[in-house]
């Protein structure tokens, strides 16, 4: 064994290090000294295989399994090739098909790496048949459980048929019940599998009285989660009585943990709720005492805050529920007691907020007025250590405010003056000295401050003065970022907020401070990936996106690897949410959103003709699907909690009020595929499939026109596409040689004439609007319109690839004249198009990209004086705020115009190859 | 308030509002999951009312003979919720795990010799500064930093022999 590890280590180095010429000269000289050695030519095949002779790899696998090697290291080597060639099914075959020949001593491992290679590869069913004979033939508890759980894993896969799902989960949940009673379950990680299928199958008794056993109560006491299990178990089974006394138990002993409170008031309200009376005479009733038992824990161990808030989520339940109960708690003097005692914290708000919701306007109303006094009481002496308790209030001041009514702008702009100037007084910054530092707990009162200006933005959405709100909210966060560089939030709301006003350059710059990598890329890439794309910066885009899609590549390495290690470690408990994990990676929202943009980007930065029309060629459908029952079977995995606000409602929050364009909705990723799917058949003249296509993209168009989550830059191109799906289909039929042709020139004159007049059309709309723009006009917004720009530069790119497949059709021969003249009128009138769009991003570029001030523009009549105190407003001056922020402003409009002149441009020089 | 449970591999898709502070690290994905399916009873995470993750901590367990111990991997705390002792009570359930179902001798842990904060808060925990060790946080730019091997005797080590300070720095190989 030595003497082999010695000989093959030099070709193993060479693989691990990629040297795979070398390795393939050392299996060489190996295989000369010793023809019939098989592990070599296993060697030998992976390293052909990596130098892309993948016939030959093939080959050599093949004639290594001709032998029939049972050695399980040979047969390692071969899967692992097989693996690496995408053929999994031939990775587990290598291993099945040597069983029958295989001595006994060495059966075992390859059962085992049979199982463990169906795991790796997702063959849930080889993985049952490898665990069934290793459980059958070495008869050890592991396999067992194996399994059991590859008998889960198919039950729950959404491609076993489903008449075999029921079928499958009944005879597993029969084995636990079996293995159970048998002792083969020797690990709680075992017993947590079969809780859990018990749980999800509704049959609480049955896991109770599993967990009764003398076998593993004594588990209970020392697994804090399978206590958790248990008392959720009880609720569940509507057992209130006994969960009450279990979780009292662990209350009384001191255990502060805040769920037992939790159970604790869910089995009071179902023991109250189960009386369904009204409670006069509390002495009969055994909860009376129960009820107390909080009010007495006050007063045995002080206001602790676990038995504050359980006190104020009593109170808050016998409100909403309406529960009858004495005595009668009453949710403001809790809540009042709550924040009165643990207000300087700063998750103070967090923790009670839930509460306030059910409560009656005029409950909250009162509570307002109460919040009113406590907030004058503060600023009439502001300190430091009062800046937490200060948030909370004005957090709670805001959650109490009704919706949408009128004077909540007035009240907004109150409560971000009042937050300024709390900060500017408790620090010197109001005895003029402009350098002092913020606290750092004041961090949150800027933050609050700035989301309350961009809610002021969005209520006065129509309004010009809505820019100012936005530029004071970014004042105040580069105001904060200056003191404190690294508070995520002020970089996440100044991410967005700068997109809103086209400077796409900083938000860039934070985005990347904020060091996202790994999942993250899957949660939270939302935050930046897309809005390069309408803000010209294009290649910008499509690095972030490039990036983000590196770790989808890695979930399926590394996801099938930790699974394998779960098996091997009996941490069954992990296995179902590994497999739910790799689900939500494999079948993630975002990963198509980030895929559509790339390819996007991708398409609108090419600068070479044949280039740009062979990525439509050759792009890969089944990356785009659109159908909506795959579509819908996808999962959103974007992280929408990171930037809380106390005003957001379930349906509206101010993280949907900042998006960018793209609304990365499942309507929107079915348009965008869709649109992907049409450009393909228009280039490969494929008169059926885009015939299909234009059929399914009317029908999506139609509902996208119902629903507001389709951003308008994907439903204007929708609109245009559709248009030229309908000419390519009419033109490709008619013009064919084997359509309807006729020798009648002027016949087909009109029928080009009628086919390509809703297209021109459209683009005479372009047109008209970039001449009118030949100059800005005066009522332009301060904010330059790079959505449109970015949207014209890529429907000028669809145009061109429009124009490229015309040119490339072949109509017949009897018409070609005709159908060239004509096809050279169109092909002039968008490169007349193009040329206005050009000089239209030049003007724009000219006025917008070489101000000294665009912020003075930006800001308007709304001043910052009415914010910031004199002290406070010089402070953010010195911070270098305004010359910072024009320098970003001017910097990246610039950026991005420069984007989109070279795009046009380059776009101007391709029609013209195409005339030629 | 605050619950503590297991850490789940769903998780992963929600713990943003901890992990984007700039002193936690995001790792990839086999580097949770391994420590998921090695050590499940070593990764617990605190979740607030509200159902907001509100940090966690990872660990696991290594060692031979004497050197059997609990090693804390990561302990993180959102900045919104610090200053609540939740580091203190996630520590404990470390604690508890090594040495009730481990039987472990000792906890331990690195830190970097400039975290003072964290230090304070290890030694009132009951830890002890074990040993330096040189340039354990390397750096691309070279400014490699110290860290501080801090360590905390469990009962199986009665007479706390594994808290007895070296008297020497020692170097990322040598441990």
């Amino acid at each position: 064994m030595y003497s082999e590890e010695w000989k093959l280590r030099p070709i193993y180095d060479a693989l691990s290090t990629c040297s795979y010429k070398r390795a393939l000269s050392l299996c060489n000289a190996q295989l000369k000294k010793d023809p019939k050695y098989t592990l070599v030519k296993t060697l030998k095949a992976q390293a052909l295989a990596r130098l892309e002779h993948f016939s030959e790899a093939e080959q050599l696998a093949q004639e290594v399994r001709a032998t029939q090697p049972t050695d399980v290291i040979v047969l390692n080597n071969l899967a692992f090739l097989y693996r690496n060639l995408d053929q999994s099914e031939q990775a587990v075959a290598v291993y099945e098909e040597v069983i029958p020949h295989a001595p006994k001593i060495r059966l075992e491992p390859i059962c085992i790496q049979w199982f463990i290679n169906s795991v790796r590869t997702g063959q849930l069913a080889t993985q049952h048949k490898a665990a069934l004979k290793l459980n059958q033939v070495f008869k050890k508890k592991k396999y067992v459980m194996w399994t059991i759980l590859s008998l889960l894993t198919q039950a729950r896969d959404p491609t076993t048929p489903s008449n075999q799902r029921q079928l499958k989960l009944t005879l597993a949940e029969r084995m636990l019940q079996k293995a159970e009673g048998n002792r083969d379950m020797d690990t709680v990680e075992g017993l947590r599998v079969y809780l859990r299928l018990l749980d999800q199958h509704g049959k609480y008794t049955d896991a109770l009285a599993v967990l009764d056993q003398p076998t593993w109560s004594p588990f209970l006491d020392k697994d804090p989660d399978l206590f958790d299990t248990y008392v959720s178990l009880l609720l569940r089974a509507k057992r209130y009585e006994t969960a009450l006394t279990v979780v009292r138990t662990k209350i009384e002993a001191q255990c502060d943990d805040w769920q037992h409170y939790v159970a604790y008031i869910e089995a009071l309200g179902g023991l109250v709720q189960g009386q369904g009376a009204v409670c006069d005479n509390p002495g009969d009733k055994d909860w009376a005492e129960a009820i107390t038992f909080l009010d007495n824990l006050v007063e045995a161990r002080g206001e602790g805050r676990t038995v504050l808030l359980a006190r104020l989520a009593w109170a808050h339940l016998c409100h909403v529920q309406k529960l009858v109960v004495h005595p009668c708690p009453d949710v403001i003097p809790r809540l009042t007691a709550y924040i009165d005692a643990y207000g300087g914290r700063f998750c103070a708000f967090e923790d009670v907020q839930s509460y306030l919701l059910g409560l009656s306007t005029e409950l909250l109303g009162t509570y307002r007025t109460q919040l009113e006094a406590d907030l004058a009481q503060l600023e009439s002496a502001p300190a430091s250590d009062a800046l937490p308790r200060y948030l909370n209030l004005m957090k709670l001041y805001l959650c109490t405010l009704p919706p949408g009514a009128s004077q909540v702008s007035a009240t907004l702009q109150d409560v971000v003056r009042r937050l300024v100037q709390y900060v500017e007084k408790v620090t010197s910054m109001a005895k003029g000295d402009e350098h002092a530092k913020l606290p750092k707990d004041s961090n949150g009162l800027v933050l609050l401050a700035a989301q309350c200006l961009t809610d002021l933005f969005n209520l006065h959405s129509s309004s010009p003065q809505r820019w100012g709100y936005l530029t004071t909210a970014l004042a105040l966060l580069e105001w904060g970022l200056h003191h404190a560089s690294d508070y995520f939030p002020f970089k996440l709301l100044a991410i967005r907020l700068y997109g809103l006003i086209g400077v796409y350059e900083r938000s860039h710059a934070l985005y990347d401070s904020l060091d996202v990598k790994n999942v993250q890329h899957d949660t939270i890439s939302y935050w930046l990936v897309g809005q390069g794309r309408t803000l010209g910066c294009f290649d910008q885009d499509l690095r972030h996106a490039c990036s983000a899609l590196r770790f989808y590549d890695s979930n399926e390495v590394e996801t099938p690897d930790m699974l394998v290690l779960a098996y091997k470690n009996g941490t069954y408990s992990q296995i179902g949410d590994f497999l739910e994990f790799q689900r939500r990676v494999t079948y993630s929202l975002q990963h198509h959103i980030i895929l559509t943009s790339a390819f996007r980007n991708e398409f609108i930065t090419e600068t070479n003709l044949d280039q740009l029309y062979k990525t439509v060629v050759e792009v890969a459908l089944e990356n785009f699907p659109y159908d909506s029952e795959v579509v819908d079977s996808w999962v959103d995995n974007r992280d929408f909690t990171v930037m809380p606000y106390p005003r957001d409602r379930e349906s509206d929050t101010l993280e949907q009020r900042t998006r960018p364009t793209t609304a990365g909705s499942y309507t929107e990723c079915r348009l965008a595929g869709l649109l992907i799917h049409t450009l393909h058949q228009i280039t490969v003249h494929n008169v059926d499939g885009l015939d299909e296509a234009k059929m399914q993209l009317a029908q999506v168009v139609k509902e996208a026109a119902a629903t507001p989550e389709v951003a308008a830059d994907t439903r204007a191109l929708a609109s245009m596409i559709e248009t030229m799906a309908n000419v390519a289909s009419l033109t490709f039929r008619e013009f064919s040689p084997n359509g309807v042709a006729t020798s009648d020139t002027t016949l087909h004159q009109d029928t080009w004439v009628s086919l390509v007049a809703p297209l021109e059309s459209q683009i005479q709309t372009l047109q008209k609007y970039w001449d009118a723009r030949g100059n800005v006009p005066q009522s332009e917004s301060p904010v330059p319109p790079l959505h449109q720009a970015s949207l014209a530069a890529e429907m000028t790119n669809f145009l061109l690839l429009f124009l490229k497949a015309l040119t490339t059709f072949r109509c017949t021969p009897t018409l070609t004249t005709t159908y060239h003249n004509s096809l050279t009128a169109l092909t002039a009138q968008i490169r007349d198009t193009a040329n206005s769009l050009l000089q239209w991003c030049q003007t724009y570029a000219a006025h917008y990209a070489t101000q000294d001030n665009p912020l003075h523009a930006l800001a308007g009549q709304v001043q910052q004086d009415t914010i910031f105190t004199s002290p406070g407003k010089l402070a953010l001056t010195k911070a270098g705020w305004d010359v910072k922020a024009n320098q970003y402003v001017v910097s990246s409009w610039k950026l991005s115009f420069d984007n989109l002149v070279a795009t046009v441009e380059s776009r101007i020089t391709m029609l013209n190859e195409l005339n030629k | 308030m605050t619950s503590i449970r297991r850490f789940s591999a769903l998780d992963l898709f929600r713990f943003n509002n901890v992990n984007l502070d700039p002193l936690t690290e995001t790792y990839n994905i086999s580097f949770y999951l391994q420590y998921l399916a090695r050590w499940p009873d070593m990764f617990h995470v605190a979740v607030a009312p509200n159902n907001r993750l509100m940090g966690y901590m990872m660990g696991k367990v290594e060692g031979q003979g004497m050197n059997w111990h609990g090693h804390v991997t990561a302990l993180t705390v959102a900045p919104e919720y610090r200053r609540l002792g939740l580091a203190r009570r996630l520590m404990y359930f470390l604690e508890e795990t090594s040495e009730k179902v481990y039987n472990g001798y000792f906890v331990d842990l690195f830190v970097r010799k400039s975290n003072d904060l964290a230090i304070n808060m290890y030694k009132k925990l009951g830890y002890v500064v074990y040993r330096r060790v040189i340039g354990y946080y390397a750096t691309h730019n070279g400014n490699d930093e110290d860290a501080y091997d801090m360590r905390k005797s469990l009962a199986r080590d009665r007479d706390r022999i594994s808290m007895i300070p070296l008297k020497r720095p020692v170097y990322p190989e040598d441990l």
